[in-house]
């Protein structure tokens, strides 16, 4: 085991409201929804909260908008998801009708959404090690903005948030680890147990446009999984322990 | 101490009978919206159907109502927005009446300082033009593209899970005649049948409205209109007449749904907060738990309104101290 050294961390457990609907991007005419949520979409989340403290949406970067998010990337070290049950993609087919100037237009669609419903427990469990940066004010301020998480994606998307907690957690050097948590996978690390690996977009790249944002390979563990790699970085906190 | 200006909902509403939301229309049968829920069946997870109505349906009909509440107190909408088709400022053509026909463009080779300024021009043009889509939002995509974020979220309106496998879709048979006096048509049957399929449950949905978004620029946080208070009071006032009339979803001349809200729960904050899903069973006791966690942590104002609790006996009850909240408040 590696010398530590420590980070702050806020971890809110959001409870879906039956839909998540995520877009996999560029979108092509399947308009496929994410079955996990991205770090991307879980940094806008909270962008939205902390954004609200001054109604700015946006933040104008090298000639060009990009969402807030892009200002808090900094406050925040790492970004990681479990996701407790498993949700099932569908999408209903739309017929569209259309009368416009005399001429009637009909067209066949469909636009799926996850749904995270079902006799069971679903909970989203969010957490965001800070970066050193962030003192203890800032601390307060991201604690309240987990709170405020509201819908993860488009408007359809509510979650409420059941519980927030944070604390210090210890970044340390393992060869070892079994998590929950996703994680970026990377070249000589093995894992056993079963998880689903999706490319998206790197959280920590410009999110201006998120199609041609640079992709990373992000493994979510269904359930746990035991990950092996020579000097791993992980985050080790009260409730748990992430890949960084 | 910041201001009461997020208000959360959280509905129940029983509904028999119904025809809220159709997709998937084939022939002459007409399909209800269902949504997979899933249970496990000799230790193995299944997938049944339930009915459902999206929250576009139910976006749709919120801002119908805005667009009526907010012409009432003589503030300014769009006429695709008065007319309920909700295309929003999408493109040039339907931005343009806001703009005088003349919507700002970028030059050839515009700089950094002229981006900010003709998105903020765009933006605020479409915002005083109209509440529904300062409201609402909108996707302007065009150079450059100027997106505002919706002030209202809307969840999908499902079966409470504790009924979920109770909740039923049964196609209903109706038949339509042809004339049988006068001039016949060639061909034409005496009778047609069709098929629309009813769905009913106890469902519950999800509203927030974030006030304190109105009238402001989403791109310097500044205030674009006068009228921000009147703004704010349509965008309540149209939620009141939204539940009070069961005022949402498709076909209801002919499949208005038997029964009524059942439970109904809102909260308001300084920030954002949202009410614990109504498709679970303790959602009012989860909301009011977590609500006394935020202003024990935070020091911050938040009201709790129930039905049934407090002498809010009905939904009319709960959304009148709403309204008197923000007002006393100051918000609208």
């Amino acid at each position: 085991m590696g010398a530590a050294f420590s980070l702050r961390y806020v971890l809110a457990v959001l409870r879906p409201h039956g839909v998540v609907s995520l877009r996999v991007q560029p979108q092509s005419k399947a308009r496929v929804s994410l079955k996990h949520p991205p770090p991307s979409s879980l940094l806008g989340a909270l962008s939205y909260s902390l954004a609200r403290e001054d109604g700015r949406e946006v933040v104008f970067r090298d000639g060009h908008v990009e969402p807030r998010s892009a200002e808090f990337r900094d406050l925040i070290e790492h970004v990681a998801v479990a996701v407790s049950g498993e949700g099932y993609s569908y999408g209903s087919l739309y017929k569209i009708n259309e009368y416009y100037r005399g001429e009637a237009l009909q067209a066949v669609t469909a636009l799926m959404n996850t749904f995270l419903y079902g006799e069971g427990d679903f909970a989203i469990k969010a957490l965001f090690v800070l970066s050193g940066r962030c003192d203890g004010d800032c601390a307060r301020l991201v604690e309240r903005a987990a709170w405020g998480i509201s819908r993860l994606g488009s408007r359809e998307s509510l979650v409420s948030v059941e519980r927030v907690s944070s604390g210090v957690g210890r970044v340390l050097a393992v060869d070892e680890v079994e998590t929950e948590y996703s994680f970026e996978w990377r070249e000589g690390v093995s894992l056993e147990g079963s998880y689903d690996v999706v490319f998206t977009a790197d959280w920590r790249s410009v999110l201006g446009n998120i199609a041609s944002a640079p992709r990373i390979r992000v493994v979510y563990p269904r359930g746990r999984v035991r990950v092996r790699g020579k000097g791993m970085k992980v985050f080790q906190f009260d409730e748990g322990v992430v890949v960084l | 101490m910041g201001v009461l200006s997020f208000l959360s909902l959280g509905v129940r509403f029983e509904a028999n009978v119904e025809a809220l939301n159709m997709v998937e229309v084939s022939g002459n049968y007409a399909r209800h919206r269902r949504v997979p829920y899933i249970i496990t069946e000799g230790g193995k997870p299944k997938v049944v159907y339930v009915p459902a109505v999206s929250g576009e349906s139910l976006a749709h009909a919120y801002q119908e109502l805005l667009a009526e509440e907010a012409k009432s107190l003589n503030l300014p909408v769009c006429s695709y927005c008065s007319a309920g088709e909700f295309l929003k400022s999408m493109d040039e053509e339907h931005a343009s009446e806001k703009f005088g026909g003349k919507v700002p463009k970028l030059s050839q080779r515009a700089k950094k300082e002229e981006l900010i300024r003709v998105v903020n021009e765009i933006e605020a043009g479409i915002v005083r033009g109209c509440v529904v889509e300062d409201v609402g939002g909108f996707l302007y995509a065009e150079k450059p593209p100027v997106k505002r974020t919706s002030r209202f979220a809307v969840s999908y309106a499902l079966p409470i899970k504790s009924m979920a496998t109770y909740a039923t879709l049964e196609p209903q048979l109706h038949a339509r005649h042809a004339r049988t006096t006068g001039e016949r048509r060639e061909g034409a049957a005496e009778q047609m049948i069709y098929y629309v399929e009813s769905g009913t449950a106890i469902y519950a949905f999800t509203f927030n409205l974030d006030l304190a978004g109105i009238g402001v620029s989403s791109y310097s946080g500044a205030q674009l209109v006068e009228d921000v208070g009147k703004r704010r009071l349509a965008a309540v006032r149209a939620l009141y007449r939204m539940l009070s009339s069961q005022g949402f979803g498709a076909k209801l001349s002919r499949f208005f749904p038997v029964g009524g809200i059942v439970s109904l729960v809102a909260t308001l904050t300084e920030r954002p907060f949202t009410v614990t899903s109504p498709i679970y069973d303790d959602f009012a006791t989860s909301t009011r738990q977590r609500l006394e966690r935020v202003k024990a942590t935070f020091g911050e104002k938040a009201l709790y309104f129930e039905m049934g609790a407090e002498g809010y006996r009905t939904p009319e009850d709960v959304l009148s101290a709403v309204i008197e909240a923000l007002k006393q408040e100051g918000t609208v």
